[in-house]
């Protein structure tokens, strides 16, 4: 049997021929590990910190029309933006494709995110004709502007973030555009470590673009084609055979961010779930307006957030992360908003925003499918970051994402020491920090009783804590979740507020905002608490079990054990328990 | 050489214990039995008393190379030891906040593996050491005699003590360490330096707390086995296989267990290894398949990839290169073995979609495939294999199996024909195919995740199902050579025949300038001094000791390093190290495809390779497990559309002509079953091999 799909651009229109569900598998199978493989090669390549130890990159294969047939283990926030971008590129460049072209952006407002984070594609060509594209997506350690790092929630203006990427060619058949080249490496405060990220972008889509070649040598252009279209079919018949399965109606929740670090707020996200048949809809009608500071998401960033939500609370791992999924789920955002906002709006802290927006579209879906929902987790890793200069006039940046764990789930307690679901990130060995930074780690810890209280606990609290050896630096900080702590459900209450203290214990102990830069100098001691996670069920329903193995473990204090959960019983004394206080 | 001197094998495995006698006449003896958990040793003692009852002399027997998957079945039925952990104060939680990553991205029931040291055991020390090695606060001896008293009121078996910076400067460590071990005589005590004196506290932590967690229930086993061995009148070594491939004494073995987690699989990649040296044949991908899972590794120019860490217990990895996150950390050098759930009992299902996957849930050995009868009423691999007319019906396993076709007939209708809307065969096909794919991942993650190509290799297949798997699995990745050896199924202990003694001497290089020759050349002549010392201890030859140095290097900024030999003599010039820089670009260029030639290279570490060699039996690889030689005859099977139904010549091993004929064909031997497809060739080399080739 012989139908005619539909192709556009370069690719010529095709017989879609008929493959058999084994052959399919194997070129899924195939692509996904191709997608993994290029994971590999940057982190084996990277530079940075932040990219091949907190792993803040995505690589990912499309069909050529770009739309997304596999993606590698990375982060999920990425991967619903990067159709976005491609398709700004093929629209701009249509039939001016070249062989071995490499393409480059970051400007939010022509399908970037944010300008830490770099766009890379290739069209793949088989015999003159584009038979996919192969992506990469890295978050660079400094794109220049008014803070190291680039991530600072309190600019103003785009063009305080740093350096704008327009879409460009970085190669040109081939070609290395040097002038490209030269202008970012000057621009950014680490050009050999951002130079060598962009390298190892570079391996990863060339291994991508040689994968997918052979994928076509092996089965055949005709197969492949016909392939895509029969995974991405898939996987939307599964997803809207998922959204089925969930009650028809209209289910809103809104949930908050404390705070723009200039002094408004708070912000709320207002999430409203449609669900008609096998359509699920989110409309964020009602959310706050853009704002001065740089939490402003966009629209593309928006949607991958509401994906990633979709996905956490549909429990089948065969959903595969790809445009199939993209096609059953619609989102319309407010113009003007927050997560829509209009030029020159500033994007760096963007990532904090989407955050609240996967706990805002989980609190709606709690009222449709309770019984598959967490309560919030610690709301975003908060992001620390410190840049000096040495007397040579090198700069260095430190960049540290701090994750917390989960919300109680509905038949577990929320996971301790966890990265947020909305991303995998690995956090930084303390002696790696002490080694590359003038900085030293008193204390990496949980805290006792910051689990939001519930049948089922939310996680703890972690605190951190730093201490600045350096003469002089800039440090600067996003967190949030301090007035609006990580929600509870069903009667489980809301975890430990998050909290930055400066110089704990000592005269000058000061209680900082959750989002600000400012100057430090030596011996300073900065303590970050991530907040705890909410509950789930009310705290008089947890097993006298689990109590006691909490107490035991020192994860709970007797008095908590009494007070919030009405335990009577006792557990062996622990003396080596870490109190709440800080290590002065 | 004496005459009758006897070196023992026995390999370990859930199921099965395999033993290979090897005499320097050229005598033996081999043996498969029935393990005996949990007193493992119950079945070694019980086969030698059957393998030496003809009346060989025990005390003939100089060593016992053992490969044993005690140390990691403690580890993960948690079957250890109480465990306690003592740290940096303000770091006692690192262990169990770990690295944050999780190995599935929405699998919101993710639980983290419980921490084998739990929170209530992990104790802290006020003490600390910088980054650059020195001591801001030393321990008070107080502090360490109230922890002393803390330990022993806990009931403590074990105690793992991993300080911040102790890579760097050991001092604090070893006040605490030495300090428990007089107090605490009856306790086991690792310090993480003595194991892995490596930056990152999580990762040196973590395998410092398996170590202390398995040290007991090995160090028992190891004891049990040798009395037992001592009371049945033999008097040999015993000799642990560790993960890197190479066998250890079991004194070490003892003290650092950890060393042996991927004990089991490590033997099969030396029998590879080994067979390939003799075949005079340098890159080699060794696969395994066995009943639940598919191993492949990589040999190349004579040497087996390492990988420097690895997770226990995550289940299977589909890159082992990221941090996953769903198992115990454990950073001890083992060969790079990638692992796929694909076996000849993994069971074939269908998700809510029609999507059809095979694995990695396996029937194991109960129920089993639907055609042993035993219960079983999923559609395995092995039911395809046998629905394909690929296995014997009336015998495998020597004859002590007999197949049930219909039934695995009637599954394959049902379960898979039914619901795909396709033919007995062809569903039957697929399942095979679909396993072919889940075992190429293997083989992908160990070859062209590292940028080698698997075209330029040779597959080398064993284990119960591999040589039914392999030829197909060949050609999907244009490999052209297949060589099933002469005893497939004993294969793994055949490798601990053939290993060699060796340990790897790692040192940091911590020095903030260029490296100079001299003082590298001192940091090489410490360890080498370490490695003769060792080996004397050891009551080993010391002429027999062979040493390679290596340093590890990156590009500055990079987080992963890659080991390049130095070559020179002994005291190095500074040629020797800017050779070694150079190779270093050409070894990154292999790998990853590129190498930046004007960027600037670090010595992370000094590593220095001391290999005792032992001496290897000329006709190890040619004995076949003894047993009757099968009728030659012939049966159907189906080898796919393009060739259809096929009557397929059914040979036992010794009737294959030394000269290549075409496929189809069956090699049937007492251990395993081997197929050889149209438009393949095979042909037996004198020593027994059989050597496949994909036609033109």
């Amino acid at each position: 049997m012989v139908t005619v799909g539909e192709r556009s651009g370069a690719t010529e229109a095709y017989a879609r021929v008929q493959v058999d569900p084994i052959t399919r598998e194997v070129i899924s199978n195939g692509l996904t590990s191709l997608a993994n493989e290029m994971a590999v090669v940057v982190v084996r390549t990277a530079h940075s910190q932040v990219v091949r130890d907190s792993l803040d990159f995505s690589t990912a294969v499309f069909d050529p029309q770009g739309r997304v047939v596999a993606q590698g283990l990375a982060i999920p926030l990425h991967l619903g933006a990067m159709p976005d971008a491609l398709s700004q590129i093929m629209d701009r460049h249509a039939g001016a494709i070249a062989d071995g072209d490499v393409f480059v952006l970051n400007d939010p407002d022509e399908g970037g995110m944010h300008l830490p984070d770099i766009f890379m594609f290739k069209a793949v060509f088989v015999d003159g004709e584009i038979l996919g594209w192969v992506g990469c997506i890295a978050h660079h350690a400094d794109m220049g502007g008014r803070v190291a790092g680039s991530n600072a929630v309190d600019s103003r203006e785009i063009y305080a973030e740093g350096l704008q990427i327009p879409i460009l060619k970085l190669y040109e058949a081939g070609v290395e555009n040097q002038t490209l080249s030269s202008i970012i490496a000057k621009n950014v405060r680490l050009p050999a470590i951002v130079m060598g990220d962009i390298r190892a972008q570079l391996s990863s889509i060339n291994v991508g673009e040689r994968g997918l070649r052979k994928l076509v040598a092996e089965h055949g252009r005709d197969v492949l084609l016909a392939t895509f279209d029969d995974i991405l079919d898939y996987t939307e018949g599964i997803v809207r055979e998922e959204i089925a399965r969930i009650p028809d109606g209209t289910y809103s929740f809104d949930d908050y961010i404390d705070d723009d670090g200039f002094g408004s707020g708070p912000i709320r996200i207002s999430a409203t779930v449609s669900i008609e048949s096998d359509r699920l809809h989110v409309d964020f009608d009602g959310t706050g307006g853009q704002v001065l500071s740089a939490l402003n998401a966009t629209t593309s960033f928006t949607r991958a957030s509401v994906y990633a939500a979709f996905l956490c609370v549909t429990p089948k791992t065969e959903i595969l992360n790809n445009d199939g999924l993209y096609r059953a789920i619609t989102v319309t955002v407010p113009e003007g908003s927050i997560l829509n906002p209009r030029r020159p709006a500033p994007r760096a802290a963007r990532g904090l925003t989407g955050f609240r927006v996967i706990d805002a579209v989980i609190g709606a879906l709690h009222k449709a499918v309770p019984e598959r929902c967490f309560a919030a987790g610690e709301g975003g890793p908060t992001m620390i970051s410190i840049g000096t200069v040495d007397p040579d006039g090198v700069s260095h940046v430190f960049v540290d994402f701090v994750c917390g764990g989960w919300g109680g789930r509905q038949s577990q307690d929320g996971v301790d020491a966890i990265s947020p679901i909305g991303a995998n990130l690995a956090n930084v060995p303390v002696e790696q920090i002490e080694r590359d930074y003038e900085i030293m780690v008193d204390e990496y810890a949980f805290l006792p009783d910051t689990g939001g209280p519930g049948a089922n606990r939310g996680c703890l609290s972690i605190a951190r804590q730093l201490r600045f050896l350096g003469d002089w630096g800039i440090l600067s900080i996003r967190s949030d979740r301090r007035d609006h702590p990580p929600y509870g459900l069903e009667g489980g209450l809301p975890g430990h507020p998050s909290w930055n203290i400066l110089n704990p214990g000592r005269p000058d102990e000061t209680l900082l905002p959750t989002k600000f830069t400012r100057d430090i100098k030596h011996g300073d001691v900065l303590r970050h608490v991530t907040a705890g996670g909410g509950g789930v069920g009310a705290p008089t329903d947890r097993s006298a079990d689990l109590i006691a193995h909490d107490l035991e473990e020192g994860k709970i204090t007797e008095e908590h054990a009494r007070t919030v959960y009405g335990h009577t019983g006792s557990a062996p004394e622990d003396r080596s328990s870490t109190g709440p206080g800080a290590h002065a | 050489m004496a005459q009758g001197r006897y070196v023992l094998a026995v390999d370990i495995g859930g199921t099965f214990t395999d033993i290979v006698l090897q005499g320097d006449d050229g005598t033996g003896g081999r043996l498969k039995i029935s393990s005996t958990p949990p007193d493992f040793e119950q079945a070694i003692l019980r086969g030698l008393d059957a393998l030496f009852a003809s009346g060989l002399d025990r005390r003939g027997v100089t060593r016992l190379a053992h490969g044993t998957t005690v140390a990691t079945n403690a580890l993960l039925e948690r079957r250890g030891a109480r465990t306690a952990l003592v740290t940096t104060k303000g770091f006692r939680d690192v262990l169990e906040i770990a690295r944050m990553r999780r190995p599935a991205l929405f699998d919101t029931g993710f639980e983290k593996p419980r921490p084998l040291a739990p929170r209530n055991l992990r104790f802290e020390i006020d003490e600390r050491t910088n980054a650059q090695g020195d001591v801001v606060r030393s321990p008070l001896s107080g502090d360490i005699d109230g922890l002393a008293e803390e330990l022993s009121a806990n009931a403590v078996q074990s105690v793992a003590v991993c300080f911040l910076h102790s890579y760097r400067n050991p001092v604090n460590e070893e006040t605490v360490a030495g300090r428990l071990r007089d107090l605490l005589p009856t306790v086991h005590v690792t310090a993480s330096h003595e194991l892995l004196p490596e930056l990152k506290e999580y990762e040196r932590t973590s395998t410092t707390v398996v170590n202390s967690y398995i040290q007991p229930t090995v160090g028992q086993y190891l004891e049990s086995l040798e009395m037992g061995l001592s009371d049945i009148g033999f008097d040999c070594e015993v000799q642990v296989m560790q993960s890197n491939g190479s066998l250890f004494g079991s004194p070490t073995a003892r003290a650092q267990p950890v060393r042996l987690i991927e004990s089991g699989p490590a033997a099969g990649v030396i029998a590879a290894r080994s067979l390939a040296a003799d075949l005079g044949e340098p890159n080699v991908i060794a696969f395994d398949m066995g009943g639940t899972t598919a191993k492949a590794s990589l040999i190349e120019n004579g040497q087996a990839f390492e990988a420097a860490e690895h997770e226990v217990g995550g289940g299977m990895n589909q890159s082992r290169l990221f941090i996953q996150g769903g198992g115990f950390t454990v950073r001890i050098p083992s060969l790079d073995i990638a692992e796929v759930g694909a076996g000849g009992g993994s069971i074939f299902w269908m998700d809510r979609g029609g999507a059809p996957h095979v694995g990695p849930q396996s029937a194991g050995a109960v129920p089993g495939p639907v055609c042993y009868g035993a219960g079983g009423t999923k559609v395995t691999v092995t039911d395809a294999n046998l629905v394909l007319g690929y296995l014997n019906p009336h015998s495998i396993a020597g004859g002590s199996q007999k197949l049930d076709r219909t039934a695995a007939e009637r599954a394959v209708d049902t379960q898979v024909a039914g619901p795909l809307g396709m033919s007995r065969l062809d569903a039957a096909y697929g399942v095979h195919r679909l396993a072919n794919t889940n075992m190429s991942q293997a083989i992908r993650g160990v070859s062209i995740e590292r940028g080698r190509d698997p075209r330029n290799f040779m597959l080398v297949a064993f284990g119960g199902a591999g040589p039914m798997h392999a030829a197909l699995i060949a050609r999907h990745f244009e490999v052209e050579r297949v060589v099933v050896p002469a005893s497939p199924g004993l294969f793994c202990a055949i490798g601990l025949q053939v290993a060699d003694l060796r340990h790897d001497y790692v040192v940091s290089y911590e020095l903030p300038n260029d490296p100079d020759c001299g003082t590298v050349s001192d940091l090489f002549d410490r360890l080498e001094d370490r490695a003769r010392r060792f080996v004397v201890d050891s009551g080993l030859p010391v002429a027999d000791l062979s040493l390679e140095r290596f340093v590890d290097q990156r590009y500055r900024g990079q987080a992963h390093e890659l080991s390049v030999p130095v070559t020179g003599g002994r005291a190095l010039h500074q040629t020797d190290l800017h050779g070694a820089g150079q190779d270093f670009h050409l070894a990154h260029e292999l790998t990853y495809g590129h190498s930046t030639p004007d960027e600037p290279v670090q010595l992370i570490s000094v590593r220095l390779r001391a290999t005792v060699r032992t001496p290897k039996a000329e006709n190890i690889f040619a004995m076949q497990p003894d047993g009757e030689p099968k009728a030659e005859g012939s049966r159907l099977a189906f080898f796919g559309k393009r060739d259809g139904v096929l009557s397929t010549p059914v040979v036992p091993r010794p009737s294959v002509p030394a000269d290549e004929v075409d496929g189809p064909m069956i090699v049937e031997d007492m251990d395993a079953t081997t197929v050889i497809p149209p438009r393949f060739t095979v042909r037996r080399d004198d020593v027994g091999n059989l050597v496949i080739r994909s036609g033109r």
